[in-house]
């Protein structure tokens, strides 16, 4: 009887042991999966308009362009990766692009409504369980949109999918009013010469009661390429000197994130965008420059 | 009390734009935005313009008609919205010619059928673009290409070709053909 009940608890202790290991294995496999797109990148976009329920929609024009980016990792713990990325746009030129957090099993939140504003919610641990959140942020550290889903790795490929509200994309939002908000099917693809995100996105007019009219669908591609980090020396140089500043900005809209239920902004402050203010400030970015301009947006 | 009804009617419609009078909203929508993606004009003035449909008539009952003369920036133009019948329903297209009697745009506004959406395709209306409505003939738009469309892009086709030849044979004046 003795014996019985030690060979269960060696059992037990083995089964624990080994999940234990699984776990933190699967943990670590999606960790590389994402730091993957860490490094320098010529990143290619393109985009098309599909589908229209309506006969008399217009197609708009295609969308090409082609960039290099530096992707670098402002935090990196077990459970919490974050990505700047930076456009190199010359030797001497260097400008902040967008960023993703990836947190596991993050259950807190953010959903685009419309209008410039975001809902936040808790999840339930059981929603996010095995879960990793990709927030995305603009180039001024504000909301963008956000999605959880679980990082599959079979046969060699190891991709992410989910689906968010966001607003209009950047190379369309000062261009369009047909729409207010895109719904994003995010795939993301980890290749073996970089990463691909792969969306399929409806293109949606919400009304003041919250019903949502298809417009258009479209396609998008954003290949990532790697190529060699001395490409993107600007922007590690660039980062270097500007890191600490956009620590704070982070640090300002961090406290925002934890505590609100909603967050809704100003589109333009003083005939300015948030980013124009933070991005041609004449002096190095204070916590007290920073905390006061971004509270002019909050509305 | 009467004399009231004989006074308040023709003030009620006067007050009303042509496009909202005669078309259902979605119909008016629609062509209003045809109108305004087609000539990027802040303030486009629009004129009813009293047409005999009947000799345009594509469909049996009671079809919406719209003829149109729109003023922008020194520019005039004339759009007709017209409906024509596709397989088992009809549907709703539009036209803007110019003062030269040039046809600069034809759409389909409002398609019912659940096959056949090919007929809302730029590539296939652009046939119908730049001919001058005196010279229209139904030759220069090729419906080959178009599949599970037949009966409409033959439809559109005939209509647009009759539409043209009766503005240009009965309404010449208001073109400088």
């Amino acid at each position: 009887m003795k014996m019985q009940k030690k060979q269960s608890t060696l059992m037990a202790t083995l089964l624990m042991l080994v999940f234990s290991i699984t776990a933190q294995t699967s943990i670590e496999r999606n960790r590389d999966a994402i730091k993957s797109m860490l490094g320098c990148f010529e990143v290619s976009f393109k985009y098309t308009e599909t589908f229209a329920p309506e006969v008399d929609y217009e197609q708009a024009y295609d969308y090409t362009s082609e960039v290099l980016e530096w992707a670098v990792a402002v935090e990196d713990d077990t459970k919490k990766i974050s990505i700047q990325h930076l456009l190199v746009i010359s030797d001497t030129m260097v400008i902040k692009h967008w960023r993703q957090e990836w947190t596991f099993e993050d259950k807190r939140i953010f959903e685009y409504d419309k209008d410039n504003k975001w809902m936040f919610k808790t999840l339930d641990k059981a929603q996010v369980a095995d879960t990793w959140a990709q927030e995305v942020f603009q180039v001024d550290d504000s909301p963008r949109y956000s999605g959880y889903a679980t990082w599959f790795h079979a046969d060699g490929r190891h991709i992410w999918y989910s689906e968010a509200y966001s607003p209009l994309p950047r190379r369309e939002y000062t261009k369009r009013s047909d729409y207010n908000i895109m719904l994003r099917k995010n795939r993301i693809k980890i290749t073996n010469e970089g990463w691909i995100h792969e969306q399929d996105n409806d293109k949606i007019i919400r009304d003041d009661q919250g019903t949502d009219r298809l417009l258009v669908q479209e396609k998008g591609f954003n290949t990532y390429v790697k190529v060699a980090n001395s490409r993107c020396k600007a922007a590690q140089e660039w980062w270097s000197k500007h890191k600490e500043e956009w620590a704070e900005v982070r640090m300002v809209w961090d406290d925002y994130y934890e505590n609100v239920d909603s967050l809704e902004l100003e589109l333009k402050v003083d005939d300015k965008r948030l980013y124009e203010h933070l991005f041609f400030h004449p002096e190095p970015l204070t916590a007290t420059f920073v905390e006061s301009t971004i509270e002019k947006y909050i509305k | 009390m009467k004399w009231m009804l004989f006074v308040l009617i023709p003030v009620f419609f006067a007050n009303q734009t042509p496009v909202e009078k005669y078309l259902e909203p979605r119909q008016a929508a629609k062509l209003e935005k045809f109108i305004s993606d087609f000539l990027k004009c802040e303030n486009h003035q629009e004129k009813k313009i009293i047409i005999d449909f009947s000799k345009i008539s594509h469909v049996d009952e009671d079809p919406a008609q719209e003829f149109l003369r729109i003023s922008c920036e020194n520019k005039v133009y004339y759009v007709l919205f017209n409906q024509a019948p596709s397989m088992k329903n009809i549907f709703d297209y539009a036209c803007i010619i110019d003062e030269e009697g040039m046809v600069r745009k034809v759409k389909v506004l409002i398609y019912r059928e659940s096959h056949g959406r090919q007929i809302g395709s730029l590539r296939w209306l652009n046939q119908f673009v730049d001919h001058r409505i005196s010279e229209y003939k139904s030759e220069d738009v090729n419906v080959d290409g178009i599949s599970e469309a037949t009966i409409s892009v033959n439809s559109m086709r005939d209509a647009v070709f009759t539409d043209m030849k009766l503005l240009s044979e009965h309404y010449a004046e208001l073109f400088r053909l």
